[in-house]
């Protein structure tokens, strides 16, 4: 893109890749691989019409991201604004552009539909096999200059920072180490007017990474060296955050990246902790959630709200947490896996899609952790089932004890 | 099968596997995983010592939330089990169910029931009444005597339809 296209850009503010509020409708699951975005009502093209939202799903790979689509009073697909489930907004960080340029060069939803969806697919490949040549994601004649020009510039770099992921030097990685020796990849995608248009870059980062005072006398040493400044930033987070990772059970995320800035980390009878931390303050008092048997999490929550005084920002996270909790986090030094990951009572497993047993019996000689979905089902089915508001009434079905069911929307 | 049945009864297959009694053999069909077969071997002191005794057991699509179909195949002589279709009378397999039993717990729950009728809801009204009129030594005999014929390795197995 040229710069006068840019500002027109500016005019159409056609992005806002904003975290997808949890207020979506639920949807059925699409029964068909194809791109399906369901209407509030009429046809996807009608575009003229009075509808100016669109939601759907969009299912690539076997995975579901969901999709929002809101029209300006203009009504013109242009300067539609896009929203995301945090998936998507993640996958599709550092293509904003590519995916504003695509809707304005669509002629109506379908096409633009079927431009997202090729372009998901591309990076959902990646993602799956980053060292894949896989996505190219502007299409384009690359002049000899071209690769004259970005060989100079990766000589300029240095090749034992660089490691070339097809012939074409469309994705080029760029490896850094840190202060602590970690090892981060940046891929590159130069344009093939580069340098005039800067290039696309993709980096798991806890933020986006993006090139500062592009020009065309910039560089992709310039590239490097701000992801090597950028990298500076986030030292602390990874500091905290290995030490977390290495020193308590982490059960969610399974394989936590670089970008990722929540730990869900197991305490004492099925209980947890999810955190999320704040990668602008990494060491102030994060968001914390407790998920357990209310006789286990309860005297959890009291107990923090009781010493967040000595939260102390001078401290890394997992000693701030042990202090203001007042528990040891079980360590995989010396407890199982098995041992904190105990399976569902009802379907005897751990996983049932994005959700875990964390209902857990109160009674404290069972403790025996269920599926809210499970346990709903179950309880559903009995005729002393009884509900008030949001929380359902029932009996464990490991030892009787009378349960009482909080309902949270499905995470 | 759904995903949540199929799950399930993999790992109770895997425990049953882990966890053999001497007391019983349990294992599915191998191309139906809704299709299990029990082989209960009552030991002393139980009345029914000697007997070998199948049991077939159809787990629905709704299972854990609903409790399996449970049949005698080997004929029984019993107060809460039909000498003809092989039915069980046992409160867990109807209104006490509940998903914190396995397969392989109800077959333990199956052996304890044989040594402990209830005699106030028969399935086998003779064997019943035996009982409720206070003929233990009757009821005994009848259940060792039809144990001989009906149940043991060298009787002709003769199993209800
Ligand atoms: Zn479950
Ligand atoms: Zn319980």
């Amino acid at each position: 893109m040229a710069t006068d296209n840019r500002s027109q850009l500016h005019c159409a503010p056609a992005l806002a890749l904003a975290a997808f509020p949890t207020l979506l409708p639920e949807y059925s699951a699409p029964t068909h691989e194809a791109f399906a975005i369901a209407l509030a009502g009429g046809s996807t093209t009608d575009l003229g019409q009075a509808l100016s939202a669109y939601s759907g799903i969009v299912s690539i790979k076997g995975r579901e991201f969901r999709l929002r689509l809101e029209l300006s009073a203009s009504t013109r697909l242009a300067d539609a604004v896009v929203e995301g489930c945090p998936a998507l907004v993640q996958l599709l960080s550092g293509c904003e552009d590519v995916v504003a340029q695509r809707i304005k060069q669509s002629v109506d939803l379908n096409a633009f539909s079927f431009e997202l969806r090729d372009l998901l697919e591309r990076l959902v490949d990646a993602a799956d096999r980053p060292a894949a040549t896989g996505y190219v994601l502007q299409q384009g004649l690359r002049s000899s200059e071209f690769y004259t020009r970005v060989i100079e510039e990766l000589d300029a770099v240095g090749w034992h920072n660089v490691s070339l992921e097809d012939d074409t030097l469309s994705n080029i990685r760029f490896t850094a180490r840190d202060d602590r020796q970690r090892e981060h990849s940046l891929i590159v995608q130069p344009h093939p007017q580069h340098p005039a248009v800067p290039p696309t870059c993709v980096a798991a980062l806890p933020e986006p990474f993006r090139i500062l005072r592009w020009n065309s006398a910039s560089s992709l040493s310039n590239v490097f060296q701000q992801f090597q400044q950028a990298l500076q930033r986030f030292q602390q987070l990874w500091d905290d955050l290995d030490e977390i990772d290495a020193n308590t059970w982490v059960l969610e995320p399974e394989r936590p990246t670089r970008d990722c800035c929540h730990r869900r980390m197991a305490l004492e009878h099925n209980s947890s902790v999810q955190i999320l931390v704040n990668p602008k303050a990494v060491r102030a008092v994060p968001e914390c959630r407790f998920l357990g048997a209310d006789s286990i999490v309860n005297p959890l929550r009291d107990a923090m709200n009781d010493n967040i005084s000595q939260w102390d920002e001078t401290k890394p996270l997992l000693a701030n947490l042990g202090i203001v909790l007042n528990v040891q986090f079980p360590s995989p030094a010396t407890v199982s896996r098995e041992e904190v990951t105990v399976a569902c009572g009802i379907c005897y497993s751990y996983d049932l899609g994005d959700s875990v047993p964390d209902k857990v019996c109160d009674g404290p000689k069972c403790r025996q952790p269920f599926h809210q979905a499970c346990l709903i089902e179950w309880l559903r089915g009995l005729p002393s089932f009884q509900q008030s508001f949001n929380t359902i009434f029932g009996e464990c079905p490991n030892c009787s004890k009378p349960m009482a069911i909080k309902l949270m929307p499905a995470r | 099968m759904s995903m949540t049945v199929q799950k399930r009864l993999m790992r109770e297959l895997a425990e049953v596997e882990r966890n053999a009694a001497a007391e019983f053999d349990l294992g599915s069909s191998e191309d139906n995983l809704l299709v299990w077969t029990a082989v209960l071997r009552p030991p002393a002191p139980s009345l029914y010592q000697g007997g070998v005794f199948h049991v077939s057991i159809r787990v629905p699509n709704t299972y854990p939330m609903t409790p399996p179909a449970v049949k005698f195949s080997t004929r029984i002589c019993h107060p809460n089990i039909h000498w003809k279709s092989g039915d069980v009378c046992l409160d867990i397999l109807k209104t006490a169910w509940s998903p914190a039993w396995t397969l392989r717990t109800l077959c333990l729950a199956l052996l304890v029931l044989l040594d402990n009728p209830e005699v106030d809801s028969p399935l086998n009204c003779d064997a019943g009444n035996l009982l409720r009129c206070g003929d233990k030594r009757g009821y005994k005999s009848l259940v060792t005597m039809l144990t001989a014929l009906h149940a043991t390795p060298a009787s002709a197995s003769s199993s209800p339809n």
